[in-house]
């Protein structure tokens, strides 16, 4: 087995024990660039439509924050009306996942960020 | 190229390096992302608005295919050559392309140039046809060419 794959295999079991142990109902690791580096989304969605979108709403939230001297982007959350989508920088990737609106946001940041530290360690 | 036609020229290219631009000071190195699906939608543009097939079984003949195109169909170029080295780079050599003044406008206002009609094209076809990744490495400028390196990674 190839070190890209295996590397493929343990994104792809973060991301599983992410959804085991919290609401988030879909995720996906991207490269800040738009690569997809693994991915538990739904089926019918464009894999590579949302990671190209990742990649440029981490760009336009690190800018906001620059120029309203928030400091660089760690989440971007959108509350959507039937749900959430969150983004969390994990260094070179982009940590995205899917939740319902009843789930309770604090304990999914708090495991996203969870996630994105181990995904940075693994990258280290 | 007639007057009016490197006029009108001219103009498009300050209306690309002007989108370019925007969008750079929007997203920053974020914009790269954008690549994919600028490349995506011109690659659809030509299959399906012009008809043009993109084939070839290989990397190689594929991006050789899409070097002709861009340069005999186009004529955005004097002459493109598309070469995969090894397993997993592809370098892509410009001569003479109509982009150039935007590229080297973005250059000078401290902007990595991120969007190569030829580089785009080529890495969303890899992407549809032959499921290869890709992801640009390098792009160089010196005197009327330009060299794009990008790196592939299969699924």
């Amino acid at each position: 087995m190839s070190k890209v794959t295996v590397t493929r295999k343990k994104l792809e079991e973060l991301l599983e024990d992410l959804e085991k142990r919290s609401d988030i109902t879909a995720s996906a690791l991207v490269t800040r660039d738009g690569l997809v580096m693994a991915s538990a989304l739904p089926k019918d969605v464009d894999e590579d439509a949302i990671s190209a979108m990742a990649g440029m709403m981490l760009g336009l939230g690190n800018r906001v924050g620059t120029v309203l001297k928030r400091g660089s982007v760690e989440q971007v959350i959108i509350n959507g009306r039937d749900g959430f989508a969150i983004l969390t920088d994990c260094g070179q990737a982009v940590l995205i996942a899917l939740a319902p609106s009843e789930a309770k946001l604090g304990i999914l940041l708090y495991e996203m960020k969870e996630t994105a530290n181990m995904v940075k360690n693994m990258f280290r | 190229m007639s007057r009016s036609e490197e006029v009108a020229t001219r103009i498009n290219n300050l209306i690309i390096y002007g989108l370019q631009k925007a969008l750079w000071d929007a997203l920053g190195e974020g914009a790269i992302a954008a690549t994919a699906l600028i490349g995506k939608e011109l690659l659809e543009i030509m299959e399906n608005d012009m008809g043009l097939k993109i084939s070839g079984e290989q990397a190689q003949d594929m991006l050789n295919n899409i070097a002709g195109l861009l340069t005999n169909e186009f004529r955005m170029a004097d002459s493109v050559q598309i070469e995969q080295q090894g397993d997993d780079k592809v370098v892509v050599n410009i001569k003479g392309c109509m982009s150039l003044p935007v590229e080297e406008r973005l250059t000078a206002a401290g902007i990595k140039p991120f969007v190569c009609p030829f580089a785009n094209i080529a890495t969303a076809a890899m992407r549809k046809l032959l499921n290869v990744k890709t992801r640009i490495t390098s792009l160089e400028i010196s005197g009327d060419q330009c060299k794009i390196t990008f790196e592939t990674y299969e699924e």
